[in-house]
């Protein structure tokens, strides 16, 4: 059944052996100027350290390497592309053409036929992703040493080893999807809006939540200290986050010792030097939502002082996941997208045993 | 002789729908089987339940003497030919013979290739490119080839035109006779069934009407015309499977065990064909008679 199940599956399977060569090919040879340039980068960084003087460095990529860089992102839609097109019409095709009547009355049964059919579309599934990973993960490590932010949104899900997990689990859902709902073209559009919900839900709602964040206390530090508005709101003082390297950081909040927040108010009321609109001078830029802002010019002497001033009763929170937590919750969500695969993958057998047809 | 195929107060209930209830019948070994009956009567059900495509919902149903789709071995003793015999339409017609040899253990490669030979199919095209015949013989082929003592097919010709109809039937005929191997074979019309079978079922509204020996079944059965008589007056061993009156005649279709001896009688032999319709139309009369009364308690 092995057999099968592998000659079932070879058009797929070398349509993958394709892409991850063409892949392979880009990355090995546009490697090499990715390396070189980020080299260039870092020392010059290294250079300007403890120089305020320094001009800011930046850096370039060509279009190709930014296309390449695209392909990391790739590595959010393969798992989903993996459930759609491997997971979802491996049941659901058989069912659409009758041919479960053929291979169930073959002398395999069909908890073996089952057993083969998700050994070797699954294995594929999750090496497959695995490889393109590695890939990603080699190509864009100049790149992400730069960065120092291994925690970004782009970044935890499509490096190292939760894709695979990713993979494991979208392949489960479109293999479920198509043994319940028995036609391939609405199993397909389940798993791509199951696939959606469980990975925005586990992003965003659980994965924050797993470890509860660690909280750093620093000083008000003028030299970081913006000041602006969000979204239109009370111009009020907003702290950089801190230079913590490849931490994940929740939040920054200027607060004082019982933990209330500095108010707008309250910055008007000590630093009346500040240009706060409507209140005379003039403000800011206009702040995109989020976004801190240095103020340039004559008046940094202002907020010098106003950053001292309320430095005697505010402080600045840092609620972040350390660095060192990368790992474990690299494992840790891997790990907990195969459990679900795996409950699947249990229930299709149930299934198939007891209920199909 | 073990039965191939023993049923007892089978059914097989969806919802509060039974497309096949109170199921009683022993099949003996070595018949080519015709299961008859029109579309809808529960034909697929019963051939799904003996292959194991299906668990039952009430009752029992043995084939061979095991339970059916039991194990790999239970598996590799029935043949089966799904309706509108389904194959991998992206395989080829090599590739199929292939996967008979992967998947049983008993395949014999031989007599697949002969047959594919005899049939003059590329081996090379795909399955999804095959005539509907050629489909039906390759799904044949396989499941001849995998040796099996019970070969199970579900209207294997509905879908063919009367040429294929008749090749299929003859091949099928052919290995029956080669490997002495028991057949069950369904379709609505008994004219396929004519030529081939030893042995009838018919099934019709989700329940089996009559079953036996070809042979037998029309000889215990009788047209008979006469004056018009009541039909209640008839000897306790004859019974009325269908009736017909004018005014001065009766023309009864009965069942009897015996010989009839009443002389008022002229007594005619019945094709099959008129046995089977006769059942069929008795069914479809009890059914309206039971809806009448209670209505909507039959499905």
């Amino acid at each position: 059944m092995i057999r099968l199940s592998w000659r079932q599956f070879q058009a797929q399977a070398a349509v993958a052996c394709a892409l991850l060569l063409a892949v392979l090919i880009l990355f090995a040879t546009t490697r090499g100027n990715i390396d070189h340039l980020y080299t260039v980068f870092a020392n010059a960084n290294a250079a300007c350290v403890n120089n305020p003087s320094c001009p800011g460095v930046g850096i370039e990529l060509s279009k190709l390497d930014q296309l390449l860089e695209l392909i990391g992102t790739a590595l959010v839609v393969v798992p989903a592309l993996i459930g759609v097109f491997w997971g979802a019409p491996l049941i659901a095709r058989e069912f659409e053409n009758g041919t479960h009547r053929l291979a169930w009355t073959q002398s395999v049964t069909r908890t073996r036929w089952l057993a083969c059919k998700l050994a070797v579309v699954g294995l594929a599934s999750v090496a497959a992703t695995g490889l393109l990973s590695l890939l990603v993960t080699w190509w864009s490590s100049p790149i992400d040493r730069a960065h120092q932010n291994r925690f970004g949104s782009g970044m935890f899900g499509e490096r190292n080893i939760t894709p695979l997990g990713y993979a494991a689990f979208g392949f489960a859902l479109g293999v479920v999807a198509g043994l319940l709902i028995r036609r391939t073209l609405p199993a397909m559009a389940a798993t791509v809006v199951g696939f959606l919900a469980v990975r925005m839900t586990a992003t965003y709602v659980v994965r924050p939540n797993i470890f509860s964040p660690r909280h750093a206390t620093l000083a008000l530090d003028a030299n970081t200290m913006g000041f602006g508005s969000t979204n239109g709101g009370p111009a009020t003082l907003m702290p950089n986050p801190p230079n913590l390297p490849n931490a994940w950081v929740y939040s920054t909040h200027v607060v004082d010792s019982a933990g209330h927040g500095l108010t707008s108010a309250t910055v008007a009321r000590t630093c009346p030097t500040l240009p706060f609109p409507g209140g005379g001078g003039q403000g800011g830029p206009p702040l995109g939502p989020g976004s801190h802002v240095r103020v340039a010019g004559g008046i940094q002497t202002a907020l010098q002082d106003c950053v001292t001033k309320l430095a005697t009763t505010y402080h600045e929170v840092v609620t972040y996941q350390p660095a060192n937590r990368y790992w474990t919750l690299q494992w840790g969500e891997t790990a907990v997208y195969f459990a679900a695969a795996l409950a699947i993958v249990g229930f299709c057998f149930w299934w198939i045993r007891r209920r199909a047809k | 002789m073990t039965a191939v195929l023993d049923a007892s107060g089978l059914g097989k209930r969806y919802g509060h729908r039974w497309a096949l209830r109170d199921c009683t019948l022993q099949v003996p070994a070595g018949r080519v089987v015709g299961l008859v009956g029109p579309n809808g009567a529960g034909k697929t059900t019963l051939l799904h339940l003996a292959v194991g495509l299906l668990q039952p919902s009430a009752g029992e149903i043995g084939v061979l003497g095991g339970k059916p789709a039991d194990s790999p071995a239970q598996l590799g003793r029935v043949g089966f030919v799904a309706q509108d015999t389904p194959v991998y339409g992206s395989l080829s017609v090599a590739d199929h013979l292939r996967l008979g040899g992967w998947l049983n253990p008993r395949f014999d490669a031989a007599v697949a290739e002969r047959r594919i030979d005899q049939l003059g199919l590329d081996r090379k095209q795909r399955a999804g490119k095959l005539s509907g015949g050629q489909r039906a013989q390759l799904a044949l082929t396989l499941a001849i080839a995998k040796r099996p003592e019970l070969l199970v097919l579900d209207e294997p010709v509905a879908s063919l035109d009367p040429l294929a109809r008749h090749e299929f039937l003859q091949h099928l005929m052919e290995a029956v006779a080669d490997d002495g191997v028991s057949v069950v074979l369904s379709s609505h019309l008994v004219a396929d069934l004519e030529r081939v079978c030893d042995y009838l079922i018919v099934l019709t509204r989700s329940r089996v009407q009559v079953s036996g020996d070809v042979e037998e079944l029309l000889a215990c059965h009788h047209r008979l015309t006469g004056a018009r008589k009541d039909p209640a007056r008839l000897p306790a061993d004859q019974e009325i499977i269908e009736a017909s009156h004018t005014d001065r005649q009766s023309t009864l279709l009965v069942r009897s065990s015996g010989p009839i001896l009443d002389p008022a009688w002229t007594v005619d032999q019945i094709g099959l064909e008129d046995l089977v319709l006769a059942y069929m139309r008795r069914a479809g009369e009890a059914d309206r008679a039971t809806r009448k009364s209670h209505l909507g308690s039959v499905g």
